[in-house]
């Protein structure tokens, strides 16, 4: 298992197929109509898990270009200066820039989230017995006590925290109904850890800061999560709480202000700002597109399962030589018949492998 | 509490666990009573002094009566601001206005801009009218 710029750079590419599979995929409401959201679940985590390991597996096949990349990695790699003793090239000064970005942005990105986080502990929890009563009701397994915490910037209902959850309700009135299912949407991101998941997206978000994709990606994540706790709200509420639980989406919606949330904030109601995403939220509640006789077909998943075996199974990068190091100091075992040599100097020797591939020098 | 526009200011640790203390109760409270109601503080009673002038400068707290302390006077403290208005302050300074981060820069320049807000209210609307009607 090794990790080199090129098993990254082919993460990349399949990481991008994915995310473009999936964005059509989540789109069309037939699929989703057909097996709910599990397959988009599921080659969301198998896109993470890709971003995750990047490596290459004994069972990797290397494709060499002699063509194409060895004259980039020439460009890349040749030094064009030395600074304190070091050689500049183009690719560590890309590297550079690619870290350091990361680096500013994940630094910023927690830090207002922690700040955020700071000022939500100095509000005092909401008093308000209906509230709570509400929330219990929501919250029949006991899986946590929770605060609710409420104030007008507070753009959606969220919930923040992984080991002290807090629920977070703007300065709005909510009917009793519309309360229920917000706690019940809430209350599912906590069970699920979807607060997990959301960081995990986001912190790739942001190593990948220069490519477009991963931003998509953890747009489709921050969705997938939404309708996964709409599913879970929906086992619990009637025709009219659903259509109560939209509506109090919509009146959210309406009374969003200016404020804007730290990226790595929880998970909230709304997620998003973008009708189509929103519509398709309302679609799948409100016509029964999250009923639970829909199933994830085995096979379906073994062939998704089958291409993300397969994007482990090549790596490309640029025909090379042995390491000069490797001519002074290499040692190589050979048997009878595995190898050639010829004489190329009056000193040394070129030895090569019986399947012509050039091993090393040998000096006399 | 009437929530004036007031200078922003930022508590130090210290000076935001003396607030707390004044926030959980309605009654003024002396420096000595403070200093005793923090939990688990790790620093000496005296110190308080120091902070609650901190305070005062700020503009956090206010001296709501001089009254008589054991066999000297001392002044009992309120607060000038309630935890919501603390709270409101420091949103206004870092999070209103949606202030535009790199993300959504690089996405406009993509030209992946989402939709106005009046247009998703409307989409949605529409949405639940046609529902509510079959």
């Amino acid at each position: 298992m090794e990790l080199t710029i090129f098993t990254l750079i082919i993460t990349v590419f399949w990481v991008s197929i994915f995310v473009k599979i999936i964005s059509s995929l989540r789109k069309q409401m037939a699929v989703l109509n057909c097996f709910s959201i599990y397959p988009l679940l599921f080659l969301l985590m198998l896109c993470i898990l890709r971003v995750i390991f990047p490596f290459g597996f004994p069972f990797t096949i290397l494709i060499e270009s002699e063509k194409i990349l060895s004259p980039i990695q020439h460009f890349l790699c040749t030094p064009f200066t030395i600074i304190c003793g070091s050689d500049i090239t183009v690719f560590r000064i890309i590297l550079g820039i690619w870290i350091l970005g990361a680096v500013v942005i994940l630094t910023k990105q927690l830090h207002s989230a922690r700040r955020f986080r700071h000022i939500v502990d100095i509000l005092p929890a909401a008093k308000d017995k209906r509230l709570y009563h509400i929330l219990g009701k929501a919250n029949s397994g006991k899986l946590k006590t929770f605060d609710i915490k409420i104030h007008k910037y507070f753009q959606s209902p969220a919930v923040i925290g992984i080991f002290h959850p807090v629920i977070l309700l703007p300065e709005m009135e909510f009917s009793d109904d519309q309360l229920f299912g917000i706690f019940l949407h809430e209350i599912s991101h906590f069970k699920f850890r979807h607060q997990m998941i959301k960081l995990i997206a986001e912190c790739i978000r942001v190593c990948f800061w220069w490519n477009p994709i991963f931003r998509t990606l953890s747009d489709e994540v921050a969705h997938a999560l939404e309708m996964h706790s709409d599913k879970m709200v929906c086992s619990k509420l009637n025709q009219r709480q659903r259509l109560e639980y939209c509506k109090s989406i919509t009146r959210v919606i309406e009374n969003r202000n200016r404020f804007s949330s730290p990226a790595l904030y929880g998970c909230g109601l709304i997620e998003e700002n973008d009708d189509d995403k929103l519509a398709q939220r309302f679609l799948m509640i409100l016509g029964n597109g999250y009923q639970n006789n829909k199933k994830f077909p085995l096979l379906m998943m073994l062939l998704i399962f089958a291409v993300f075996l397969l994007s482990y199974s090549f790596v490309v990068q640029p025909h090379s030589e042995p390491a000069p190091e490797f001519y002074n100091s290499g040692i190589v075992t050979l048997d009878d018949g595995n190898s050639y040599y010829f004489e190329v100097t009056e000193n040394g020797y070129k030895l090569y492998d019986k399947s012509g591939q050039f091993i090393g020098i040998m000096e006399n | 509490m009437s929530i004036k526009k007031r200078n922003y200011f930022y508590l130090a640790p210290k000076e935001e666990l003396a607030m707390k203390v004044l926030w959980d109760t309605d009654e003024a409270l002396s420096a000595s009573a403070i200093a005793e109601r923090i939990p688990d503080r790790s620093w000496p009673a005296s110190s308080i002094q120091s902070i609650l002038r901190g305070l005062e400068e700020k503009g956090a707290i206010k001296v709501d009566a001089i009254t008589k302390l054991g066999k000297s006077y001392g002044r009992l403290f309120r607060p000038m601001l309630s935890a919501n208005d603390y709270a409101t302050m420091q949103f206004e300074r870092y999070y209103q206005n949606g202030k535009a981060n790199c993300f959504s820069l690089m996405s406009s320049l993509l030209g992946n801009t989402h939709a106005e807000k009046e247009e998703v209210i409307d989409a949605l609307h529409a949405l639940l009218d046609e529902y509510e009607k079959n």
